[in-house]
């Protein structure tokens, strides 16, 4: 099929908010996108729609949707990207949704679906058409990969396949950016047609249901002289090596260290170097101009240089970060190989009845939890996603090592490598402990079937892909957490300039006589349990609230002293905070400094990582993972104190 | 594809066939039955086991598919091989 009709790309509206989704406005023609995991359905969804389209969750759920506008013949239609289904015959919240939103006795059925569906394996993605036909729904068919079959030596003739199906055919492959005009085209004839009338299926049951629809299929592909050669294929040669025994889970553990070691180690210079451009150049620009404007050595100054400024660079800084592991998903996922790394990790993630695909974001999570939360996308099912959500933040990332180094370095000098690799070790059974916890309890309902995963062939990552979806998911997180990075910086800065009693002026304020010192003063009791009950240590518990980069710097601010050159050698710091951990756990620092670094490890990370929470899985879930997290912090912090007491 | 001339062998559960082995599904039960029946995975067709992955489970090929079962999910899946 062919088409003349213009075809232009046009972004979504503003009201479409990235993390929960309004409803489609009244008379906009709504097209939906199925089809089966890995089908190809969200690159023809980007190819639709262009940059101008939203992921976010469904209101009232936690399962992401697709949202864009893509124009055929003249009409403004809205395009939802569904969530991978093999059927209809839900077997988790994200069918259900693709389910109930396609119903066509439904509260907004589509005007039109169009099922993305694998010339390569088209009896099993015919069937969800076969569903489909059966309800009075306009149904188009996406028909990729007929270049695979072709390939392999195959044959099928798609204008065979649509009379045999009724419903309109289209050949398309939206890797290579071909047939969204002809796509356009039958979506324009098909809003202009009457509904058609659904298949009779004659079956009884749900089995009999089936076979009924087999037998459709197969009939439709006869007619269509759907030949496939099923001689082993590359893919098959290349899966003999990556999910074999033992090969399969090296071959899993080096893409998993190359992915840490490139989010890590490439972004750091650059996170640097964007950090050293703001807290540099820009801040110093803009104390020249406030000084110009005669703005200098104010309350003003201040607020513009320490807090916008600030909370700006720290927002930016994770831009390089976010953007390598965007790209790396989208590559792992557009080669096929993220289906094999779930194959493989999958017997050891059932133990926490998670998928294979659940270990990826854990272990990104030990470089940084953003991004981490951000991968929890790969898993299948929302409730998967949330509860690896929560989980994610008790990963020790790299930012929260160098507060143990310091500390490990200032307490146990001689055992400073064993602290460290302990925290690590505390954080895996941290991450166990929680997941099992939490599994028992909230998620007991949480279905644990064997798995069964479709694998798609391996083929090249494209540019196009990879830059698009990258894109789209960082422009995602800067909308959702932009604000609120900021806006705590800022937070945090108000309560450090007004001044409590008479010393000091709005601004110009030392910590101890600040809002902030007060409010520390006031909390600082309720750690006296764990030992660490001293105003100056708990105040940087706030600041490792907002970025845990910051502590070292605040404690050097608190003292008022020189912040250290090398966390191996903290310096007169290092006396100081001896002599806070000694005063406040009554002569038992170790015990206190043990309970201080197990809670510095499992409190909330950073105000960043709420931030992907919150764009994830919902303000109530990232309240309720908070409070999970202070919870367990707490908890566990108090124990290690009361018994390193008693052993010291 | 489904079965047309086979030899009658003993069906067994797939778990404990050697890979390279074309099997005939006889029956599928247990929690994976409604995917693996969706996935056009049923009684009558042919599958062929292609090999073994980590973790015990098996990659199965049928109608230009691929598709990994578990070790438990390759206990549910009963076949008698084929010529």
């Amino acid at each position: 099929m062919t088409s003349t009709s213009p075809l232009r790309k046009t972004t979504a509206p503003a009201c479409h908010g990235p993390a929960e989704q309004a409803p489609a406005d009244a008379g906009t023609p709504r097209i939906a996108l199925l089809g089966s995991p890995n089908s190809g359905k969200s690159t023809l969804f980007n190819l639709l729609t262009g940059a101008g389209s939203t992921v976010g969750n469904w209101p009232g759920t936690t399962v992401a949707v697709g949202r864009g506008r893509w124009q055929v013949g003249g009409t403004d239609v809205e395009v939802l990207d569904l969530p991978g289904a093999y059927s209809l015959q839900a077997r988790s919240p994200d069918e259900e949704l693709t389910r109930d939103l396609v119903a066509a006795d439904g509260a907004a059925p589509p005007s039109v679906c169009v099922v993305v569906t694998d010339a390569a394996h088209l009896t099993r993605s015919l069937y969800l058409v076969a569903q489909l036909r059966e309800q009075p729904l306009r149904v188009i068919v996406a028909l990729t990969m007929v270049d695979v079959v072709r390939r392999r030596g195959g044959r099928l003739d798609p204008a065979a396949l649509a009379v045999a199906i009724d419903c309109p055919v289209v050949v398309t492959d939206p890797r290579a950016r071909q047939g969204a005009a002809a796509l356009a085209a039958a979506v324009s004839t098909a809003l202009d047609s009457a509904v058609p009338q659904p298949r009779i299926n004659r079956g009884a049951d749900d089995l009999s249901r089936a076979d009924d629809r087999f037998t459709w299929i197969q009939s439709a592909l006869v007619a269509a002289d759907g030949t496939l050669d099923d001689s082993p294929t590359l893919s098959d040669r290349i899966d003999r090596v990556l999910t074999a025994p033992f090969l399969g889970m090296g071959a899993f553990l080096a893409v998993m260290w190359l992915v840490f070691q490139i989010t890590t180690k490439v972004a750091a210079p650059l996170q640097g170097a964007l950090d050293a451009f703001f807290s540099g150049p820009v801040s110093r620009g803009g104390s020249w101009l406030l000084g110009a404007l005669g703005l200098g050595g104010t309350w003003v100054e201040s607020l513009v240089v320490d807090g916008l400024i600030a909370g700006v660079g720290m927002l930016l800084t994770f831009v390089p970060l976010m953007t390598i592991m965007f790209a790396l998903l989208a590559v792992l996922e557009d080669s096929g190989y993220l289906a094999r790394a779930a194959v493989v990790t999958d017997r050891l993630m059932r133990r926490l009845g998670l998928p294979g695909q659940a270990f990826l974001p854990l272990v990104v999570g030990f470089g940084c939890n953003v991004p981490a939360i951000a991968a929890t996308r790969i898993l299948p099912h929302a409730r998967q996603r949330l509860l690896v959500t929560l989980l994610v933040p008790f990963t020790s990332c790299s930012a929260r090592l160098t507060v143990y180094l310091l500390l490990a370095a200032t307490f146990f000098p001689a055992h400073a490598g064993t602290v460290v690799f302990a925290m690590y070790l505390a954080s895996l059974v941290l991450v166990v402990g929680v997941g099992m916890l939490l599994r028992r309890t909230l998620w007991r309902a949480m279905p644990n079937e064997p798995l069964v995963l479709a694998l798609p062939p391996y083929q090249r990552p494209t540019w196009w892909v990879t830059s698009t979806v990258t894109w789209r998911r960082l422009r995602g997180f800067l909308q959702t957490a932009g604000g609120i990075i900021v806006a705590t910086v800022i937070v945090v800065w108000v309560l450090q300039a007004i001044p409590v009693g008479a010393t000091g002026s709005f601004g110009h304020v030392a910590p101890r006589d600040s809002v902030y010192g007060a409010v520390a003063q006031g909390l600082a009791p309720l750690f006296d349990p764990a030992g660490f009950g001293g105003w100056e240590i708990v105040s940087t518990l706030f600041v490792g609230f907002v970025a845990k980069e910051a502590v070292i710097s605040s404690w050097a601010q608190t003292y008022a002293v020189a912040q250290p050159t090398s966390v191996s050698d903290p310096g007169s710091l290092g006396h100081h905070l001896i002599d806070s951990f000694t005063a406040a756990s009554g002569g038992h620092a170790a015990a206190a400094v043990a309970a201080f670094l197990v809670f510095l490890l499992a409190y909330t990370p950073c105000v960043a990582t709420l931030a992907a929470q919150k764009r994830e899985v919902g303000l109530r879930w990232t309240l309720a993972g908070l409070v999970l997290q202070l919870g367990v912090a707490w908890v566990l912090a108090v124990v290690v104190f009361q018994i390193g007491r008693l052993l010291t | 594809m489904t079965a047309s001339a086979s030899t009658p062998s003993p069906a067994a559960w797939l778990a404990d066939l050697p890979c390279g082995t074309q099997v005939c599904v006889d029956s599928v039960i247990g929690t994976t039955q409604g995917r693996l029946h969706e996935l056009g995975l049923r009684p009558g067709v042919v599958v062929r086991i292609l090999h073994k992955t980590h973790g015990g489970g098996r990659l199965l090929a049928f109608d230009g598919s691929r598709i990994a079962v578990s070790a438990a999910g390759a206990r549910e899946i009963r076949g008698a091989p084929v010529q």
